[in-house]
Order: C-alpha cells, then sequence, then structure tokens
C-alpha cells in the first residue's frame, strides 16, 4: 500500500541489466546512467559491504587486494550472483533518485530471449527486493528493434541481431511479437576471452579481461584487412608466462580478427539458423530490408561485412547500437499503454 | 540566405542533395549501381531510390537512414556526417520515430458492456421513481389503519349508552381538544376508541384499564386528528347537557356533512360525516366557520345550551360563523 503511495515520489525507470553494461532510462528524461555492471565488495571482519559499483568498480577489476572482490553479477546475460545484482540495483535506483528515500519506482527490466523461466524470475525477483513497486519483463530483442526504430508493429518482417556481452539474440520480429528467437551465449566476453587465449598462445603472455576488452576496442575486426597487411598494431602489457615477469608486445589487427574467428563464426551460424528458420513470407521481407545490428558487437569493425557476406542481405548497424535496448525498454515505458502486450511479469 | 523553408521542401532538398553527392561519388570511383548492389547487398531499386532523394519510396523506420550510411561508407564518404546532415534537416525524423500500434483483437459484437450498465441503471432508477410517485399519493398512514371490525363496533354502541350518564368529554384542554363519539373514532379506523369510557362504567368492555378523562384521551388522539387531543366519548342522549361544557359544541342528530375550518383558509379542523348522537366540540379560537350539508340534522349548542344557528331554510348551508357571543345573542334574540 505505501509502496503505491511513493509511488508517486519515484521516477518509474527503464533498465538494461546487461552483462557488460547496465543503462538506466528514466521516465522523462531518457538514459540517465550508463555503466559498467561491476560491484565492488569489501570483506570487513566477516561482514561484506559494498564498496563501489560502476566505473570505480571496473576499475577495480582484476587489481584487487584479498579482502576486495570486484564481481560482475551477470553472466551470459543472466544473474550469477543474485546478493550481488541485488544490491547493483538498489544502487542505481538510488543514484537515479539522488539517494532519497522511499523511492518505490516502476521498474521494466529486459532479460535475454533465450532466459529460462528461473533465469527470469531471479532478475525480476533481485529488481524488486531493490525496491522496485512493480517489476515488467521486456524480451532483448523485442526492445532492441523498438530502439533501433525498425517498424515491429507492420505485418512485415524485422530481423534484429543483438550483440550484447553475454549473448547474442537474434530475432525476426512481425505485427509486435517475436515469431523466432536464437539466443547464444556468445558476445563481449566470449571475444575478450578468445583474444586472451590467442594472446597466451601466440606470444605467452597472460593478459587481464580490461586489457582485452581495451584492444577489442580499438583494433580489433570480424575480419583481417582486405589489402593483406597487419593493420594497425597495439602494444599489449601484460605478465611473460615463460619467465614470469610482465612485458610488452605488438600485436595486429590481423591477429586479433584471427582470434575472434570462432566467436564471430558463432554469431554467423546463428543468423543463419535463424534465417533458416523464418517463415517464407518474413525472409522475403528480410531479403528487401535486410539485417539490424545491435549492441556493443555491432561496434566490431566489418561484422557488417561478414554477415553481409555470410548471408548476401543487407546489413546495417543500427544508430547508437550501445544504448539500443536501453531506449526501446524506456520507449515501452513511456508507451506503456500502447506497448503492454510486449512487457511479461513472471508473477 | 537563411530564407526560412517549410520543413518538407527542405528535407526534400536536403535528401536530393545526399542523393548527388552519392551518385557523385559512385560515379568518380567508376561503379556500376549494380555493382554497388552487389557489395553492399542493397537491392538496386533501394540504391536508386537514394541518389534521386525519393526517401517514401525506401524501407520505413531505421532502415533507410542505415541503407544511407551503408552506402556513404561503402563509397568512402563520411556515413555518420551525412546521415546527421539528413536528419538535422528533417527528413529522417518521421523515420527516426516508427510510430509503433499494436493490433488490437477486434472489438466483440453487440452493446458495449458499459452502455447496458448505464441502462439499467436508469430503468431501475425511473422504476424506483415511479413506485416512490404513484404508491404514496391520495393514502395516508391512518388508512392504512384497519376500521373497527363490526362486532366491536356493536359492542362499543352498545355499551356506551347505558354509560351516558358518565360522560367523558373533558373540560376543554387549553390546545384544542377534540371530543368525538365512540363510533367516531372507529371511523377513524382506531379500535381502541372507547378508550376515554370513565371509571364509573366498568360494563365498558374496551375501557376498563383506562384511567380518568384527561389522560386517557391521550391514545386516541394519536390516532384520529395528530394536532389535537380528541376525546371518544360515550354517545349522549339529546338533552343531557354537561355542566361544566363550555363553549360551542355541535352535535349532529342524524347523519350530516359537516366542516370546520379556518375563515382564512387552511386545512379543516373538522371535514367529515358526524354519526347521530356524535359531538364535536369547537376549539375556543376566533375566525372559525361551520359548513353543513343537512342543517337540520345537527345542534349547535352553546355554553350548555342549544342555540338556533341553524334555523331556517333546508338545504346545505355555508360558512356560518361560529362565534359564541353572536350566537348567544341570536339565541336570546330569538328565543324558542
Amino acid at each position: 500500500m505505501f509502496s503505491r503511495l511513493f509511488g508517486f515520489l519515484s521516477a518509474d525507470m527503464a533498465i538494461d541489466l546487461g552483462t557488460a553494461n547496465t543503462l538506466v532510462y528514466v521516465k522523462g528524461r531518457g538514459i540517465v546512467l550508463n555503466e559498467p555492471s561491476v560491484v565492488a565488495i569489501a570483506d570487513l571482519r566477516g561482514r561484506k559491504q559494498v564498496l563501489a559499483v560502476g566505473n570505480e568498480a571496473k576499475h577495480m577489476l582484476g587489481r584487487t587486494p584479498g579482502n576486495i572482490a570486484a564481481i560482475r553479477p551477470l553472466r551470459d546475460g543472466v544473474i550469477a550472483d543474485f546478493e550481488v545484482a541485488e544490491e547493483m540495483i538498489k544502487h542505481f535506483i538510488r543514484k537515479v533518485h539522488n539517494r532519497r528515500s522511499f523511492a518505490s519506482p516502476l521498474i521494466i527490466v529486459c532479460v535475454p530471449s533465450g532466459s529460462t523461466a528461473v533465469e527470469r524470475r531471479a532478475i525480476q525477483e533481485s529488481a524488486e527486493s531493490a525496491g522496485a513497486r512493480k517489476v515488467l519483463l521486456i524480451e532483448e530483442p523485442m526492445a532492441a528493434a523498438i530502439g533501433a526504430g525498425l517498424p515491429v508493429t507492420e505485418p512485415s518482417g524485422s530481423m534484429v541481431v543483438d550483440i550484447g556481452g553475454g549473448t547474442t539474440e537474434v530475432a525476426v520480429i512481425s505485427l509486435g511479437g517475436i515469431v523466432y528467437a536464437r539466443s547464444v551465449r556468445v558476445g563481449g566476453d566470449k571475444m575478450d576471452e578468445a583474444i586472451i587465449s590467442y594472446i597466451r598462445r601466440h606470444h605467452n603472455l597472460l593478459i587481464g579481461e580490461s586489457t582485452a576488452e581495451r584492444i577489442k576496442m580499438e583494433i580489433a575486426s570480424a575480419a583481417p584487412p582486405e589489402d593483406g597487411g597487419e593493420g594497425a598494431l597495439t602494444e599489449v602489457k601484460g605478465r611473460d608466462l615463460m619467465n614470469g615477469v610482465p612485458r610488452e608486445v605488438l600485436v595486429s589487427q590481423r591477429q586479433i580478427a584471427e582470434s575472434l574467428a570462432e566467436p564471430v563464426s558463432h554469431i554467423v551460424e546463428a543468423v543463419k539458423v535463424a534465417l533458416e528458420n523464418t517463415p517464407p513470407e518474413l525472409a522475403a521481407d528480410i531479403v528487401d530490408k535486410g539485417i539490424v545490428l545491435t549492441g556493443g558487437g555491432a561496434l566490431l569493425n566489418r561484422l557488417d561485412q561478414v554477415l553481409r557476406d555470410a548471408t548476401g542481405l543487407p546489413v546495417t548497424v543500427a544508430e547508437q547500437p550501445l544504448s539500443c535496448v536501453a531506449l526501446g525498454t524506456g520507449r515501452a515505458l513511456e508507451e506503456m499503454k500502447r506497448l503492454r502486450h510486449v512487457l511479461t511479469s513472471m508473477y | 540566405m537563411k530564407r526560412p523553408l517549410r520543413p518538407d521542401i527542405a528535407a526534400a532538398e536536403a535528401a536530393a542533395r545526399a542523393g548527388e553527392e552519392l551518385r557523385a561519388a559512385r560515379l568518380a570511383l567508376g561503379l556500376s549501381l549494380e555493382e554497388v548492389a552487389e557489395r553492399l547487398r542493397i537491392r538496386r531499386p533501394h540504391l536508386l531510390a537514394l541518389e534521386e532523394g525519393r526517401w517514401h519510396d525506401l524501407p520505413g523506420g531505421a532502415y533507410a537512414l542505415g541503407f544511407l550510411r551503408s552506402y556513404a561508407q561503402g563509397l568512402g564518404l563520411d556515413g555518420e556526417a551525412m546521415v546527421r546532415r539528413l536528419r538535422d534537416s528533417g527528413a529522417a525524423a518521421a523515420a527516426r520515430r516508427t510510430d509503433l500500434v499494436f493490433p488490437e483483437p477486434m472489438p466483440e459484437r453487440g452493446v458495449p458492456t458499459g452502455l447496458v450498465v448505464l441502462a439499467g441503471a436508469i430503468v431501475a432508477i425511473s422504476a424506483y421513481a415511479a413506485w416512490y410517485t404513484w404508491s404514496g399519493s391520495g393514502e395516508r398512514v391512518v388508512d392504512a389503519v384497519p376500521p373497527l371490525p363490526g362486532r366491536l363496533e356493536e359492542v362499543a354502541r352498545e355499551g356506551g349508552l347505558p354509560a351516558a350518564t358518565a360522560r367523558a368529554v373533558p373540560p376543554p384542554a387549553p390546545e384544542a381538544p377534540v371530543a368525538a363519539t365512540a363510533g367516531g373514532a372507529a371511523q377513524g379506523g382506531v379500535p381502541a376508541g372507547p378508550a376515554a369510557a370513565s371509571p364509573p362504567a366498568p360494563t365498558q368492555a374496551l375501557a376498563a384499564t383506562v384511567p380518568p378523562p384527561a389522560p386517557a384521551s391521550a391514545p386516541a388522539a394519536d390516532a384520529a386528528a395528530p394536532a389535537a387531543p380528541l376525546v371518544a366519548a360515550a354517545a349522549l342522549p339529546a338533552g343531557e347537557r354537561p355542566a361544566a361544557e363550555r363553549g360551542i359544541v355541535l352535535r349532529a342528530r342524524g347523519e350530516t356533512w359537516v366542516s370546520v375550518r379556518e375563515a382564512r383558509g387552511g386545512p379543516p379542523l373538522l371535514n367529515r360525516i358526524l354519526r347521530p348522537g356524535e359531538t364535536f366540540a369547537v376549539p375556543p379560537r376566533e375566525g372559525l366557520v361551520l359548513s353543513v350539508g343537512r342543517p337540520d340534522a345537527l345542534e349547535v349548542v352553546v355554553d350548555g345550551e342549544p342555540v338556533p344557528a341553524l334555523e331556517g331554510p333546508r338545504g346545505r348551508r355555508m360558512n356560518i360563523p361560529l362565534d359564541a357571543g353572536r350566537l348567544k345573542a341570536a339565541n336570546r334574540a330569538a328565543p324558542p
């Protein structure tokens, strides 16, 4: 009863609870928060306390002493650490409400289309115990398609590929519903891991996740340079596996593209499978309009070209691919009456 | 040259300019539309529409902007800048914000539920109003009381005549005492009409427990005339007059309609048919008038003396002023 009363004091929110980044959209204000999904927890004489959340905590990732743990509470698009995820959502809610007490907003959270009922319930419950008045869920591909500005409610097929931190969602959408969706647990994280293992194998150098992510953002490409050269170079610092001392090596774009071949092929495979399972009428629409890429993975150089060559379809990258899901979830919040069909609840 | 343009014209101009730019870049690279279509996998009609600025022939929403960006980047131009320019001009304003209208289920046939509920409420309210209006008219509470059964009426009459010596007409109360016979009260529907019978007449079946006159008048009063205490009295035989009787008393010799009311108007104090032997004590009030149907069947008694107020022609007499002084004066002027 009180939560309803306090609802007037709270700004309703849409949260893109991503494996890598969490974006918060506040009704009437747009995206107000975009921070890494990382929580640093300190163990102070047996009592666990949140030390930092978001950007601050990300800098601690991989650099913590024994009593501090920098945790990413989400893995593969779903909650891996329930309590920490709850703390993180609580922190974001407070931050958005300027630490005002009694905030109990309506929250729309997006979930991967491939997530199980247990995983969805976990997300919903952690948002509820973080102080939400009501929690609604939206499927990530639908949110991404709405956020990318696709005409999802028309009787015409649209294919969206959302490459997030933990999962890649491929979906065919028509008439406001998902006709076919496929979720593979390949995303930015898997690319980082691929880069780490490649550099360990070929350079005998051990690097951390943050370094791998930096390499990916700087020079990574889905395909080797067209001119057959090495492409751009970047310095990579890590620990030498042979003699255990820190060392620096130079890696080229070609090498990184080689390392990413496996995760990229998984994504291509997922798109192909989705196309195979698309009803023929919608397939015809997709031939006309093509595939839209969203999510951080869409920023990978020449991924659109790889997909174009693999499928023979026009592939375009959405505007602001990183915030498409948050924008779509936010639009569902703004136009909740009209878009209520895409919102679900586990209760 | 900052001439304000209509938004759609500005948008069309921007789209056409972007198309020109694309075509120039393509021709500079020496590529045909087919070659570009093969490389970018964008269908040739769409590329042509882009070059000619026919924005409406492109797939809606984000697709058109995506095609533009892909095409520009494929030709080595700055796709982002071009898209931004076009968006600023407003050409993509409609495309940017796709209208999402979800297919709604067809409404069920028939009258909408809300209308049905409203109609039902109106019918119910009007039915209640009609019942309230018509069922209440012309029916007072008194009428609802069942009349005295004939058996009891007979008992009252039989018991009343011998008890005549002990009359029950009380001294006139200051308010407005109305004395009526048992029969009169019974007509008003009060089964306990003869309740005012005095203690010296214990034979009277229905009044045994009632104490002497003044308090006994109360229960009867409730029934017949709430404003004025009405005392049921045993019928008095003609000629026997109570010594204490003062004021004007109307006594019926035969059945006659009698009405007593104020000359100014207002509700009548008495307006009914008096039975033979019934009396009515006129309240000592100024400005009362008497109307009577059969003057020969009514006797007017002033301070215990009959006055010839009603002598004259037969037939209905209306609005005779009930003024004790004048009636007595008339009596003295014309002794019987």
